[in-house]
């Protein structure tokens, strides 16, 4: 038994491995000095690894050139096409009329004409223009929002995380908008605001956005500080001394640049979405104002009625490419902002970087 | 008379009790003994404080939305367009004034801005109240009141005023019975609506992380992500087209039609699954991970038993807490898909009597609102207590 | 081979590796080691040397991305080195070998009652019912020396201290009537008194169950405490093996020699105590002869270029070093284990009156 244990590692037979002298071979050279001290490791550069990363993943690519191509078109695509928003009464440029002045989608109209049902403000309008030039209001809020949410969390998050006697205030004003329905709210400080500032729609719902958008973002900062700050190396450098300075620009901050990196993208389809939110319930821009947004869109696609052969229904259901078409830029958008968000945080997190 | 009598005696056994909690909880009396294990259980003190702050916030959710409606209404604007047809024009100034003031007291706008949150307040107190309510006459393009029957109350949320929130042809409409007829227009479909998120979210959280990075997962994965990401009301169109346009099923809420309640609740169920199957994996993953399943293992347990008894029940632990406020949330419904789906429930009492500017509707509307927040929490510590064995209640 | 004794874990040739990021790494290679029926086999090395991993291929509790890549493990006649499913390890795991691992804070579930987790295998393994389980449930507790076992029953892990938690945990490994106990470790986490205690009871029960136990650990003053026998572990690979005698006193490989000298335990006041320099190479370097090569004062020329073979010493001592090769220079082992057996005397010694000061 013993020796077939042996049996395989003594069939080594230096003679016709390698060609050699023996006693050279055997002459005792100790230890090498210059290999054993060091760590076995690249040169590490946060930033570069972390683009490595995240241009490693094919669909990170694809939510790029996405994201590419909506921006191209909403600074473009109202310029491309002839077809600005028109008013009812010019609708019979569009040539051959349907019922109502819903046209499917064409040559000339390519994403389609709103109908007579959708509301005064909309009959005869080419969705093409419509759709692009919702999706620029919508994307410019999305990025105001977002920048002034991730401003305002991070502030009030990082005060919220040192100053414990914050603490019961911002836990009151978490409940309050836990207990109270938010459509209320919003709903309460549109008629408040519109008394008010009526001519500053944007104004108004960038406020009604971040009003409380801040929220969750500042929470979250706040737990990161507390739990960044009670981590072993934090109090294993606070014991040598290190200052307050140091620690935060050596400890803190590498981490929390992943954290708001992927807070501030994930907040912009957050904020986009809450847009669309607001909108369903007519709380956003007044397109008689010459404002429109996705979220309008796509609630005008599903307000008022249109005759059907069995009775009353959306205007969606009879003309489903007024749902499409927003849908069409609104769910790439949102998803590959939301996607790219969540391939940053993983790419910043320094726990995938080896 | 015996209502205020019961009721008296009721709300001062409940502050004695209140009193006598804290003071053995103090070991003020009853220093040891069995009366101490009983009332000074660290549980009863600790759901009183619960209780207690809880109510601090309810209240300030009250007080704050109290003025919010007050900023954004103007009264004497509003009983001239809600109290007179256009006859007002031609009536004599007087009696205009004299009709709003009595619309003023009716809403509860009499007096200094303080003194209308005292009154209110007061009525929505646990206070034994007894209140005649009047109903509206409509003489020759003018209301004139008539007071009409008398009830004994407990809370007082008022009384709605706006026909467009409620029928108010066969006699005056309280708000809180007219909030407790609308949850029951709502539970249904909510309650079959968390049912569904349930029974579809636990299993495919559990087949992701059972699977991870397997097909199951990858595919729950991109859908989580797209619910996550695409804008509910856009989400909610998505799955509406396909149940309406695909399965040709009812665009429309109808109780009687069975049919057309699937379209609500498999809208709400099918994305409502996608967060809890993204809690459930990442629980069970890590759960899947820890010392202690490799002990099982170990220990020569079965892949079965070990994700039954050890990994789901660990997961699930930090999930029991929102399971209160899932069936509790079902009586409120949801306010965008009682919308798309014309279901007459709370969301659509709330937008019609915010649009109407009906006060006592809306201030009803947060109150409950409000106390179902604050119960299913309360509940969901109570749960999670009794789901984990580590936590106890000595703060 | 005198009193040929009874084998009940034989590895030939094992290759184990992971996968991670994309790279495949070398974990542990080449390794062939006999357990033999009742013996205490200790497994020493230094963290990352493999000795974890090597155990867990006994019962098949490889992480997720590691994998067998040729050679055998036999238990019982039995090769579970080809197992692929779970299932065809349920009569390995719990049932012939149990496991103890390193940190019994986070072995035992804690959403269950101890006596749960206890009952659970005696249901499972000895189909005994709910109340026999209980029953016998409190006896192994007793067994293990839980105070009031009874009364603890229905107690909650986190009720516990460290030292109870790995009595209880004992006492699992105990119901699953193994015949062997693989030890993870088992006292690491656990204070140096409680150590004692710990081990003490592990090898009485021992004594009582006949159980052979594989003890992983890289603490030598626990290996000399319950070791019958010592295989060295560095780089992946068993450098030296044999029985305690042979290892403590006739140790062959440099890397044992290194291991012995850095015993804080033999040092003495006046000289500075030694230590290994350098680091054990991480997985993922390619391993060029000898592994121990660049930390090795004793390294020849061809321990950079070729793997040593395993060459046997004596019946029951082997080692995996180009000195024992005919052609090698005599190289004298450092001083300090030249003497090991006095200094361990000293050192014992020193150690009872610390621990007579201790007591008193």
């Amino acid at each position: 038994m013993k020796n077939s244990l042996n049996k395989n590692s003594t069939a080594v037979n230096i003679d016709e491995v390698i060609p050699h002298n023996i006693d050279d071979l055997f002459t005792i050279v100790g230890t090498q000095d210059d290999e054993i001290e060091k760590l076995h490791s690249a040169p590490y550069s946060y930033w570069r690894i972390t683009f490595k990363n995240l241009f490693k993943n094919p669909l990170v690519i694809v939510c790029l050139f996405l994201l590419f191509l909506i921006v191209f078109f909403t600074i473009f695509g109202p310029m491309i096409h002839s077809f600005k928003v028109l008013p009812y009464d010019q609708a019979d440029r569009f040539g051959e009329q349907s019922q109502g002045y819903y046209v499917w989608p064409n040559a000339v109209n390519w994403f389609g004409v709103c109908g007579h049902n959708m509301g005064a403000a909309w009959e005869g309008l080419d969705m093409w223009s419509v759709v692009w030039e919702g999706a620029r209001l919508s994307l410019l809020l999305g990025v105001v929002v977002a920048l002034i949410d991730t401003f305002l969390g991070i502030l009030i998050g990082s005060l919220w995380g040192y100053f414990k006697w914050l603490d019961p205030i911002m836990l009151e004003i978490r409940n309050f908008v836990n207990n109270v329905p938010s459509i209320l709210l919003n709903i309460l400080f549109m008629q408040l605001l519109v008394i008010y500032m009526d001519d500053f729609a944007f104004l108004i719902v960038t406020f009604l956005l971040t009003m409380f958008g801040w929220l969750g973002l500042a929470s979250f900062v706040r737990n990161q500080i507390i739990i960044i700050r009670n981590r072993e190396y934090n109090i294993a450098s606070q014991t040598l001394g290190s200052s307050s300075k140091a620690m935060i620009t050596h400890n803190l901050l590498p981490y929390l640049v992943s954290v708001i990196v992927t807070i501030a993208s994930t907040s912009i389809p957050a904020a986009i979405s809450s847009e669309v939110g607001l909108s369903f319930f007519g709380l956003s821009f007044k397109i008689s104002n010459g404002d429109i947004t996705l979220g309008q869109v796509l609630t005008q696609a599903t307000q008022g009625a249109v005759a059907t052969s069995s009775g009353a229904s959306a205007p969606w259901m009879e003309y489903w490419y007024l749902l499409l078409a927003p849908l069409a830029v609104l769910v790439p958008l949102t998803v590959a902002f939301f996607y790219l968000g969540l391939a940053l945080s993983d790419a910043t997190d320094p726990k995938n970087h080896r | 008379m015996s209502f205020y009598l019961v009721t008296y005696t009721i709300l001062f056994l409940v502050v004695a009790l209140i009193v006598f909690i804290e003071l053995v909880a103090h070991q003020v009396i009853f220093k040891t003994g069995r009366m101490q294990r009983i009332f000074g259980h660290p549980l009863l003190r600790y759901s009183l404080r619960r209780i207690g702050s809880a109510l601090i916030s309810v209240l300030l959710a009250i007080i704050v939305t109290f003025f919010l409606i007050r900023a954004t209404v103007d009264i004497d604007q509003l009983c001239l367009t809600t109290q007179f047809s256009t006859a007002f024009q031609k009536l004599p100034p007087a009696v205009v004034e004299a009709r709003c003031d009595i619309f003023r007291e009716q809403m509860g706008f009499n007096g200094g801005p303080f003194e209308q949150l005292m009154n209110f307040l007061y009525d929505i107190m646990p206070i034994p109240k007894t209140l005649c309510q009047s109903t509206n006459l409509l003489v020759d393009g003018v209301y004139y009141n008539s007071v009409q029957d008398c009830r004994f109350f407990l809370f007082d949320l008022g009384q709605i005023y706006s026909e467009t929130v409620a029928d108010l042809t066969h006699g005056p409409v309280y708000v809180i019975d007219y909030i407790g007829e609308k949850m029951m227009v709502s539970f249904p479909v909510g309650i079959l609506a968390a049912v569904v998120q349930i029974v579809l979210g636990y299993p495919l959280g559990m087949l992701m992380a059972k699977r991870k990075d397997g097909v199951v997962d990858k595919i729950g994965k991109a859908y989580i992500i797209s619910i996550d990401a695409i804008p509910g009301v856009a989400y909610y169109y998505i799955w509406m087209s396909i149940f309406v346009a695909l399965f040709a099923l009812p665009a429309r809420y109808d109780v009687n039609n069975f049919l057309s309640w699937l379209p609500p609740v498999l809208t709400i169920g099918l994305t409502g699954m996608a967060g809890i199957a993204l809690w459930v994996r990442r629980y069970m993953i890590d759960e899947f991970n820890s010392d202690y399943v490799k002990f099982a293992r170990a220990k020569g347990l079965t892949e079965g038993r070990i994700t039954r008894i050890h990994v789901f029940r660990n997961a699930i632990v930090p999930l029991v807490r929102t399971i209160p406020s899932a069936i509790l949330g079902a009586l409120l419904g949801s306010f965008y898909i009682e919308r798309i789906y014309q279901i007459n429930g709370i969301g659509d009492m709330l937008i019609n009597a915010n649009n109407a500017h009906d006060f006592f509707a809306v201030q009803g509307i947060v109150i409950v609102t409000a106390l179902i927040s604050i119960v299913s929490y309360l509940l969901g510590d109570i749960v999670t207590a009794i789901a984990d064995p580590r936590i106890s209640f000595t703060e | 081979m005198e009193n040929e004794k009874e084998t009940v874990i034989s590895v030939r040739n094992l290759n184990v590796k992971f996968l991670s990021h994309g790279k495949k790494v070398h974990v542990i290679r080449d390794v062939s080691l006999d357990v033999y029926k009742g013996e205490t086999l200790a497994i020493v090395g230094e963290s990352g040397s493999g000795k974890s991993v090597f155990t867990k291929t006994f019962t098949g509790m490889l992480d997720a991305n590691g994998y067998i890549d040729g050679g055998s493990v036999i238990i019982d006649g039995v090769d579970v080195s080809k197992f692929k499913k779970s299932k065809e390890w349920y009569g390995i795991r719990g049932k012939k070998i149990a496991t103890i691992f390193q940190d019994p804070m986070t072995s035992l579930n804690p959403l269950l009652s101890i006596g749960y987790q206890i009952s659970e295998v005696l249901r499972i393994h000895h189909g005994l019912s709910k109340k026999e389980a209980k029953e016998e449930a409190i006896k192994l507790l007793e067994r293990v020396k839980i105070p009031n076992a009874r009364k603890r029953y229905d107690d909650y892990p986190f009720q516990y201290s460290g030292g109870m938690r790995q009595r209880v945990v004992i006492a699992i490994a105990l119901a699953c009537r193994p015949e062997i106990l693989i030890c993870d470790e088992p006292t690491t986490a656990l204070d140096v008194t409680v150590q004692t205690q710990i081990l003490d009871l592990i090898k009485e029960l021992q004594q009582e169950y006949n159980w052979t136990i594989i003890f992983i650990t890289h603490d030598l003053g626990v290996v000399a405490k319950v070791a019958d026998r010592i295989a060295v572990m560095y780089g992946g690979q068993i450098v030296e093996v044999g029985t305690a005698e042979d290892v403590f006193y006739r140790p062959a490989h440099p890397y044992t020699w290194a291991l012995l000298s850095s015993l804080p335990q033999l040092g003495s006041k006046e000289e500075p105590l030694l230590y290994i320099k350098g680091n054990p190479p991480t997985f993922g370097d390619e391993i060029i002869g000898d592994a121990f090569a660049p930390r090795n004062e004793y390294a020849m020329r061809i321990d950079y270029i070729l793997d040593p073979p395993m060459t046997k010493i004596s019946d029951t001592h082997s080692a995996k070093t180009w000195l024992l090769d005919k052609n090698a220079p005599k190289v004298k082992k450092p001083s300090i284990i030249r003497n090991l057996r006095e200094r361990m005397e000293i050192a014992a010694k020193e150690l009872q009156k610390e621990l007579g000061d201790y007591y008193e």
